[in-house]
């Protein structure tokens, strides 16, 4: 019966993994806001995930276990690029590619001008804000997955959601600015 | 009642991801209720994890994993039959204290390790490198499972998927090797090769054309090609 239960128990946790590509590639994209780079970063997460899968302890931490091989896979990523630079250093950096067609073509004004705010914040605001919103992880949650304090995890959001607004608010105040103004 | 209207901000997100205990939310919302501006940075908060959200909600990858209904029972069937012959050879490996066939996902193995191990009947072998050591290595493990199959008379079918940059090894124009892979498919007719359509999509956007070699199939992505394989028993090998 232990074959019986490995297979099932296989069998589910790959079809969970298939699932939560859609998840993956969002965070993903709004870390890097380059669509093919997400993509990368998906499909190698997802192929870690399936290779690791017997490392996995616990099925109910899959969830937090995949965006923890998303987290590797991004730090990779600028390991290969910048290798002399500390993690530490890459956290506070700003990452914002050029010219992608995410910068050329927006779903709408909004989006875009989101979009583009978070893609402004430091990378290490950007993963927390993102976490925490965009997947609702909670603080724990994404303390684990980013492998950082639960108290930086609070000041990062903190000072993610800060600058977001200053961002923002001239689109804020765009869309609260009466349509109609009577002119005496 | 007075109410400390320098609440942190940082609990005041707290507040709004719901991560505070039951006093401090009574606290912040009696708060919110006596102070304008606590209740408009709450608002402020609220609308910013809104506004992120939407921004990202459609986002989709480039390319899906169709899930197309007579696939599936495909899928099914050869479950059914995996399910079997696992039960089979799990019993068969349990009455003689050896080593059965893995159907599960062990990580990174090779030919040799494969060669003292039992020879599981489906391997795919990954190349995502266009390194020529890792190109050669990789066409010799094909080599040696094919060898070793022939020889013992085992059932055996051996997939080559190549994405990223191990493209090369299955491109007409740029493998070292196309003489080398030819002779394979004409000795071996389990031997099957597959080229990630993901990379040659990008490598046509930019404006290269991809000759593959004869024979080569193409599969959505690498990914799709791994999670397919995989829960169905292929064994993975990755170059």
């Amino acid at each position: 019966m232990q074959v019986l239960s490995h297979f099932f128990r296989q069998r589910e946790l790959t079809a969970r993994i298939e699932a939560s590509r859609q998840r993956l590639y969002r965070v993903a994209l709004s870390w890097s806001h380059d669509p093919s780079l997400a993509d990368d970063l998906t499909q190698e997460s997802l192929t870690k995930a399936l290779k690791k899968l017997a490392q996995l302890k616990d099925p109910a931490t899959l969830e937090s276990w995949l965006f923890s091989i998303l987290t590797n896979c991004w730090r990779d990523h600028f390991r290969a690029l910048r290798p002399a630079e500390d993690i530490a250093d890459f956290e506070e950096s700003i990452f914002i590619p050029e010219d992608t067609p995410e910068h050329i073509h927006g779903n709408s004004q909004m989006v875009q001008r989101v979009r583009e705010a978070v893609a402004r914040l430091p990378i290490g605001q950007r993963q927390v804000l993102t976490l925490v919103d965009l997947e609702e992880f909670s603080y724990g949650e994404a303390a684990a997955i980013l492998d950082i304090p639960i108290g930086t995890v609070m000041s990062r959001l903190c000072r993610a959601r800060q600058q977001l607004k200053d961002y923002l608010s001239d689109l804020q105040h765009h869309r609260t600015e009466p349509r109609l103004r009577r002119v005496k | 009642m007075m109410h400390d209207p320098h609440i942190p901000d940082a609990t005041l997100n707290a507040f709004v991801d719901d991560e505070l205990d039951e006093t401090e939310r009574e606290r912040i919302l009696a708060a919110s209720v006596t102070t304008p501006e606590i209740k408009q940075q709450i608002c402020e908060i609220g609308a910013l994890k809104s506004m992120v959200r939407h921004a990202y909600a459609h986002a989709t990858p480039p390319q899906h994993m169709a899930a197309q209904p007579h696939k599936r029972v495909r899928h099914g069937v050869a479950a059914c039959c995996l399910l079997v012959v696992g039960v089979l050879v799990g019993w068969y490996a349990h009455l003689f204290n050896q080593i059965g066939v893995n159907t599960a996902v062990t990580g990174k193995q090779n030919a040799a390790q494969l060669a003292v191990a039992a020879l599981p009947e489906r391997v795919l072998l990954h190349i995502d490198s266009d390194q020529p050591e890792k190109m050669k290595a990789g066409l010799q493990e094909a080599e040696n499972l094919l060898k070793q199959a022939e020889q013992s008379h085992t059932p055996f079918k051996l997939a080559l998927l190549a994405n990223k940059s191990g493209l090369d090894l299955l491109r007409s124009d740029k493998s070292p090797y196309v003489e080398q892979i030819a002779a394979l498919q004409k000795n071996y007719s389990n031997f099957e090769l597959l080229a990630c359509k993901q990379t040659i999509d990008r490598l046509h956007n930019q404006g290269i054309d991809v000759h593959l070699v004869p024979g080569t199939q193409t599969s959505n992505t690498a990914i799709d090609t791994l999670a397919t394989r995989l829960p169905a028993g292929w064994h993975y090998i990755k170059v």
